[in-house]
């Protein structure tokens, strides 16, 4: 691991709250006093299940929340030693344009369908030369969509997204975000919406173009195998908070949190196909629910 | 390639079909409305029975419905409208001597209404304040609320009799001839508003919508301005709903522009239309009718055609199936 403790992580949350309307008068205090970090070319993975808050977590750090000024953050977030919480937009710009990339959950609807997909990485290495496209610029994003598993980058340049699978989409949005070279990745469900066979594939892309580009990952899935397969470290979330992290093994091996533990167990085992598939018993719900409001 | 040229060749086909139904119901319903062209021929002078057989004989009346439908099919078919009863000139001659003046009218009032709603509507949506946004959208309410004729008839009695600033009647001053500028101000007016206020409300709504999709997120993502999202993301998305709607507006201009030719005694088709319905003239009526719909058909396949440059999903329908890797 290489979490020494005298460099300084790359992106660093501390005592992360946000609160997101849900209503006219309503909210929810989707992340509440969240730490977690990571350092240059570490991958990490958030688990947990839906509505734990591990997206609004993400998405907090890549700022990408919605724009509505009823969000309201606290707490800090420095990325690659810049405090976000309260920076202007500019200085968010200059985060997304350099520094964080995301890969979303959906690959279809995050692309623009009238934009053919050339276009569409070219325009994460050189945003402001959209009306003059640059040969340079056009050469590079056939290097990023070659590096994002297209065998000829050239003929899928020229597709839109509708005529691709939801793998080869998939593929198109890890391009976008790896073309401006950034120093982490989030990766919010990369492979939820792709079948079993595809998600493999995308995944092994996912991890060499991490790891050929140095980048930092962050995984955030509900699904334990994949975030277990590529991660050094993990951080369990429930209901807004993180109950428990550590090293990938440890968490594998010797959950502490009741809830990790719950979490680990409802896997399905393909080795025991008798067994019944677990859900986390109310009573355990109902208990952290108590200790949280206490 | 081949399957473009079947997709246009269909169109084609199925608008000329509409256009035949279109000339039979219009011929149907003007057979069983009252009134007698000879009537219009004749004028009110009184005539002798033997001259009205005459005239019976020489226009083909005495003729039985279906063969009189059949032989006006025909010479429609091979671009001769007849001749009206009124003038004893070609149908065809008098329509085209109008149909400049209403496309001197309804042009600019599909461009005007659709780039003045794609303005409107785009600055309503982004805006983020909130009193600009009502201030738009409130008024393209209201000015979608107004009727044309009474909208007509206001800005003369401001503009006109009041004010004295504009001409009411007319495409010139008395004794000159083609379009002047000043003319044309309150018929534009007019035959603008409702539509106007229509694209402002539905170019607003689809940027907002357009704005809230998830590729909106990678933009964000990548590190654009908002101002470059709206316009490179927002705006080629949003505009797909307002190429159907300047289609469909086409035809309601048109439609409109013979109220606001009869309000602005402006010499158009569509005044035209209403004094050989006074008339009788029962030629020329139908002859307005179909160059009407033969321009509503035009657009509808112009519309047809913008649509498939600027959704590439739509000119996915050209491709065999199966042919997607």
């Amino acid at each position: 691991m290489s979490a020494e403790p005298e460099t300084t992580p790359l992106a660093k949350v501390t005592d992360l709250a946000v609160n997101l309307p849900t209503g006219r008068k309503q909210s929810v205090d989707a992340v509440r006093h969240v730490n977690l970090e990571v350092f240059a070319g570490e991958k990490i993975g958030i688990i947990g299940e839906s509505g734990s808050g591990k997206s609004v977590t993400g998405r907090s750090i890549a700022g990408l929340l919605p724009t509505s000024p009823r969000v309201k953050l606290e707490g800090s977030i420095i990325v690659d030693g810049e405090e976000m919480i309260g920076a202007d937009a500019a200085a968010w710009q200059q985060v997304r344009t350099h520094k964080v990339g995301m890969i979303f959950q959906d690959p279809l609807t995050y692309l623009n369908p009238v934009i053919r997909v050339g276009r569409q990485v070219e325009e994460s290495i050189a945003p402001s030369k959209w009306k003059n496209r640059d040969p340079v610029v056009q050469e590079k994003s056939l290097n990023f969509l070659r590096l994002a598993g297209f065998p000829s980058p050239t003929e899928v340049s020229r597709k839109y997204p509708h005529e691709l699978s939801g793998g080869m989409r998939q593929r198109v949005l890890i391009a976008i975000a790896i073309a401006k070279r950034p120093r982490l990745l989030i990766a919010d469900e990369p492979t939820t919406a792709l079948d079993t066979t595809v998600q493999k594939r995308v995944l092994e892309t996912l991890a060499t173009t991490v790891s050929e580009t140095q980048t930092s990952l962050i995984l955030i899935s509900h699904d334990i195998g994949v975030v277990a397969s590529m991660t050094e470290r993990i951080y369990v979330m429930y209901r807004g908070r993180v109950v428990e992290s550590g090293s990938t093994s440890q968490i594998l091996s010797a959950p502490n949190h009741p809830y990790t533990q719950a979490l680990l167990r409802s896997v399905r085992s393909l080795s025991e196909p008798d067994v019944d598939l677990y859900s986390i018993p109310l009573e355990l719900r109902r208990k952290l629910e108590m200790e949280d409001v206490a | 390639m081949k399957a473009v040229l079947i997709h246009y060749g269909k169109l084609l086909g199925s608008s000329f079909l509409l256009l035949l139904v279109v000339i039979t119901i219009l011929f149907a319903l003007l057979e069983a409305a009252p009134g007698d062209p000879v009537q219009s021929l004749v004028g009110d002078a009184p005539v002798s029975e033997q001259f009205r057989e005459q005239l019976v004989a020489a226009y083909g009346l005495d003729r039985s419905v279906v063969e009189r439908y059949f032989i006006y099919m025909g010479s429609v078919l091979t671009g001769d409208l007849g001749t009206s009863f009124t003038t004893q000139t070609p149908v065809l001659d008098r329509i085209l001597g109008r149909l400049g003046n209403t496309l001197a009218l309804a042009i600019p009032a599909t461009v005007i209404s659709t780039l003045g709603g794609i303005i409107l509507g785009v600055i309503a949506a982004r805006t983020r304040n909130p009193l600009l946004d009502t201030g738009i959208s409130g008024g393209a309410v209201g000015m979608f609320s107004i009727p044309n004729f009474w909208l007509g008839l206001m800005l003369i009695a401001i503009f006109s009799v009041q004010l004295g600033w504009l001409p009411a009647q007319g495409t010139a001053s008395y004794g000159q001839s083609g379009i002047a500028l000043e003319h044309m101000v309150l018929p534009l007016i007019t035959l603008v508003t409702s539509q106007f206020a229509y694209n402002i409300r539905v170019m607003r709504s689809s940027m907002i919508e357009s704005l809230g999709q998830d590729f909106v997120d990678t933009a964000r993502s990548k590190g654009l301005s908002y101002r470059q999202i709206v316009w490179r993301h927002g705006m080629p998305n949003a505009m797909l709903p307002m190429i159907t709607i300047t289609g469909y507006g086409v035809g309601l201009i048109l439609a409109g522009s013979v109220l606001v030719e009869r309000v602005f005694g402006w010499p158009g088709m569509g005044l035209l239309l209403v004094e050989s319905i006074n008339n009788n003239d029962t030629l020329v009526v139908l002859g307005v009718a179909i160059v009407i719909t033969v321009c509503i058909l035009i657009a509808n396949i112009l519309t047809d055609i913008v649509y498939g440059l600027a959704d590439p999903r739509l000119r996915a329908r050209f491709r065999p199936k199966g042919s997607e890797s």
